[in-house]
């Protein structure tokens, strides 16, 4: 991208190599991978920012390490933000083995803090971007705070041609994620299918690249970028990889889902969808046109879908997105 | 019949996969990897191997670390299911 005159020195930092990983070698190789370099990589940039600024309190994701560990350091207190669902309701409970070897590697890579937190899980505030409407019941400490998503609003909309969604036919948002584009190239063939078999009464928006989607029905809305907030008032159903960001979005407009979770925490959204009635979960390197299109049916036609969706909206907005977000943070900065 | 061939049988009904691709499955054949099962196919399994076995996969899921869980393979499911 550079040119050959340009000189790059190594940050020492390795790509991450993961990104077709899936299940357990995924988790393995965004450990090995990313998350502990990136944490080592960062933690002297860190440690200097915080020296420079003197912040009351330090928001840090629970993948990236160095800011707890910073933090630390300098006797600040930190906050741990959630933004997906890996690191929140211990899926890895059942696999007592997987959870030591992460904890292990954690240590192993000096980044344990002194006083024993885990640098995932801050002891004076965890910020959640969900609600326990769509995780599940658990027992969460009290210095969790499940806010909901922290949509705000986006200063910029790629175009859309609005006009084209006029018409009976139901709206139905296609879309597996930026980083999904190569592993979803087997995907989009059998969904395309589905759509086909669905074509008199459903109208496909699909994000993706330009020549992913071969053969889309008549009417099919293939486009690179999507204004996905701005449409969903006008979806019926959303089918995406579970990513927890889109999910949130389309549940936060009471949008029922069809899930196909393809690795990390996805996987763990999905059977949250599931388990709260609002969507329902499909294999993404398996499921065909057939099962993909009684899954979209399902969630158009049976009521309980989007019912449920509605109920995780409702505790969205009941749990007050980044404004509550921001008070959280504010009181734990003027704690004393 | 042999307990390749009853697994590979169960492994195409939790998959939905075809008599070619049970075929295929050889003892050597990873879970993950190889036959690319996703999390809900797994539990199917468990399921599956509970009811024709009385075996506990989840248990023994439970007891493996992390390189042995990815390299987890249909010779070990024998291993486990004749144990």
């Amino acid at each position: 991208m550079l040119g050959d005159t340009v000189t790059v020195y190594s940050t020492g930092m390795r790509p991450y190599r993961g990104q077709r990983d899936r299940g357990l070698r995924a988790v393995r190789s965004l450990w090995e991978g990313f998350v502990l370099p990136y944490a080592r990589f960062t933690l002297p940039a860190v440690d200097k920012a915080i020296a420079a600024f003197g912040p009351d309190v330090v928001a840090v994701d629970q993948h990236a390490l160095a800011g707890a560990v910073a933090a630390h350091r300098h006797g600040v207190r930190w906050a741990s933000l959630a933004p997906q669902s890996m690191e929140l309701t211990r899926p890895f409970r059942s696999l007592p083995k997987v959870e030591g070897w992460i904890e292990r590697g954690i240590a192993n890579a000096g980044l344990s803090i002194a006083d024993g937190a885990d640098p995932r899980f801050s002891p004076h505030l965890v910020l959640a971007f969900t609600t326990p409407a769509l995780t599940g019941r658990h027992d969460f400490p009290a210095h969790y705070a499940l806010v909901g998503p922290a949509l705000g609003t986006r200063t910029t909309a790629p175009d859309f041609p609005w006009d084209a969604l006029d018409g009976p036919r139901r709206v139905v948002l296609v879309t597996m994620g930026t980083l999904a584009e190569d592993v979803a190239r087997d995907f989009y063939p059998r969904v395309t299918g589905a759509l086909r078999a669905l074509a008199g009464r459903v109208r496909a928006v699909v994000a993706a690249p330009p020549g992913a989607v071969p053969d889309p029905p008549p009417g099919t809305l293939v486009l690179p970028e999507v204004p996905v907030l701005r449409l969903m008032p006008r979806l019926s159903a959303v089918v995406c990889h579970a990513g927890l960001n889109t999910v949130c979005e389309a549940l936060a407009h009471g949008v029922p889902l069809v899930v196909a979770p393809i690795k990390h925490d996805q996987p763990v959204t999905a059977a949250q969808v599931v388990a709260a009635g609002a969507g329902v979960r499909v294999r993404f390197g398996r499921s065909g046109a057939g099962e993909l299109a009684a899954a979209l049916t399902a969630v158009l036609d049976e009521p309980g879908y989007a019912a449920a969706a509605g109920r995780v909206r409702d505790s969205f907005a009941a749990a007050g997105g980044a404004p509550a977000a921001a008070s959280h943070l504010e009181q734990l900065a003027a704690r004393s | 019949m042999d307990i390749l061939g009853e697994l590979a049988g169960l492994l195409r009904d939790v998959t939905g996969e075809d008599e070619r691709w049970a075929a295929a499955v050889t003892p050597e054949s990873r879970l993950e990897d190889d036959l690319r099962l996703e999390s809900v196919e797994v539990a199917a399994l468990g399921e599956a191997l509970r009811e024709r076995y009385g075996v506990d996969l989840p248990a023994h899921l439970a007891a493996l670390d992390l390189d042995e869980l990815v390299d987890l393979t249909v010779g070990d499911l024998a291993r486990l299911v004749t144990a």
